[in-house]
């Protein structure tokens, strides 16, 4: 966990999926490796609304969402005027697996990605990476 | 379009006017009616009978009407001298009520089949998956508060061990009888602890019940799907239509997780772009 130590660990995270469990695994997940500071949201205009409460330092997003999808809400997120939430690191983790999704992603400005099913292991990399010094 | 009078012996000119056209239209259908028939075969089926009656009521109006276009007096199939004007149309009128009963009578066979699958199996198949995810949203949740209460107890439980072992050196046992009456002491404390989460284990192992529930709900929708399929197919066999052979479905582009990529692979794509 070294190679995240200089994150704060109050960070404000939002984590948004349709299934509450999946929402409470990444909870958890997060929770395990010190962030406890998260707000949840269960479509990405939810989401939206709720980054535009301001605060946010890092978002975990599925995809696949009813009202808004994950790949919406990250362009939405991209090209919003205010450059706090513009720059928000925006991690998708989802079950959508193909090469065009991935390459998707990349193209709206996805700071990661990672696939369902994951393990803790990856959610920790990912971290590493969006996150290096 | 030219009209061709029927001229009626009795009435004198005041009976029925068909068109030519419209005789040759009447034709046209009753030909695809008996091209549709006659293209599916029917084995051990109770609507042969049905189908018989068709095929013929069909054949013999076709006649009839392709005489009519023709302008010319037609010779039924059994035979009789060629009828006036008066037999003709009764004949037609006989023909076409038999047709009426034969399509009534598919219609009675079809349709239970399909009100079966709209309103009976359709419905039942979406209540039993709508139950597979009840199911399995509260066993995770469950699961996932028994872990939640794990953790918090291994929490307390390390901060525990490290504040009592201290206090046992601090407490600076003079003999060995003291440090074993201590070490017991302490060994009861843990012994209590691991079977509260054993405990928790437990209740994780029962929780995963849900599958043997679900299982069972899945095969039922797999079941009233086969009924569906059957009820189909004899459909499709019952209107003569070519039986179309099941496509392979392809995997290319589906999003099921074993035919995409895995975290590796992401991950190998995204160094690729710079990530």
């Amino acid at each position: 966990m070294g190679l995240i130590d200089h994150v704060p660990k109050d960070m404000k995270i939002l984590i948004v999926d349709d299934f509450s469990t999946m929402r409470r695994i990444v909870k958890n997940v997060l929770g395990q490796l010190g962030f406890t500071n998260t707000e949840e949201a269960e479509d990405g205009k939810i989401a939206l609304g709720k980054l535009e409460g301001g605060g946010f330092q890092f978002v975990v997003s599925d995809w696949n969402m009813p009202n808004m999808m994950g790949i919406d809400l990250l362009r939405a997120v991209r090209t919003h005027s205010n450059d706090a939430i513009k720059k928000v690191p925006f991690l998708m983790v989802t079950a959508e697996s193909q090469k065009e999704n991935v390459l998707q992603a990349v193209q709206a400005g996805v700071s990661n990605y990672i696939v369902k099913p994951f393990t803790a292991e990856t959610l920790e990399q990912k971290l590493q990476l969006i996150f290096k010094k | 379009m030219e009209k061709k009078e029927l001229e009626c012996e009795r009435c004198a000119g005041d009976g029925v006017v068909v068109p030519r056209d419209v005789v040759q239209q009447t034709a046209e259908l009753m030909q695809r009616l008996l091209d549709t028939v006659n293209r599916g075969p029917i084995t051990g089926n109770p609507t042969d009978s049905c189908q018989q009656g068709v095929v013929e009521a069909a054949n013999t109006v076709g006649h009839l009407l392709e005489g009519f276009a023709g302008g010319q007096r037609v010779a039924v199939p059994d035979e009789r001298t060629a009828p006036d004007a008066d037999e003709l149309f009764d004949e037609v009128g006989k023909l076409t009520r038999k047709l009426h009963s034969s399509l009534a009578e598919f219609s009675v066979q079809i349709s239970p089949q399909i009100t079966g699958i709209v309103e009976k199996d359709m419905p039942e198949a979406a209540t039993q998956l709508e139950a597979v995810i009840a199911m399995t949203d509260k066993a995770a949740h469950k699961v996932l508060e028994l872990v939640e209460k794990q953790a918090v107890v291994l929490g307390e439980e390390k901060k525990l061990v490290s504040a009592r072992v201290d206090e046992i050196i601090n407490a600076k046992p003079a003999t060995a009888a003291d440090w074993e009456k201590l070490l017991r002491q302490f060994s009861a404390e843990l012994a209590v602890r691991n079977d509260s989460a054993a405990a928790l284990n437990t209740e994780i192992l029962m929780a995963q019940e849900f599958q043997d529930l679900t299982g069972q709900s899945l095969k039922k929708v797999i079941r009233l799907i086969r009924e569906v399929e059957e009820s189909l197919v004899s459909l499709i066999k019952m209107f003569g239509l070519q039986e179309q052979h099941p496509q392979q479905a392809s995997t290319a582009g589906s999003t099921t997780p074993t035919a995409g990529y895995k975290q590796d692979d992401v991950d190998s794509l995204l160094a690729s772009l710079g990530f």
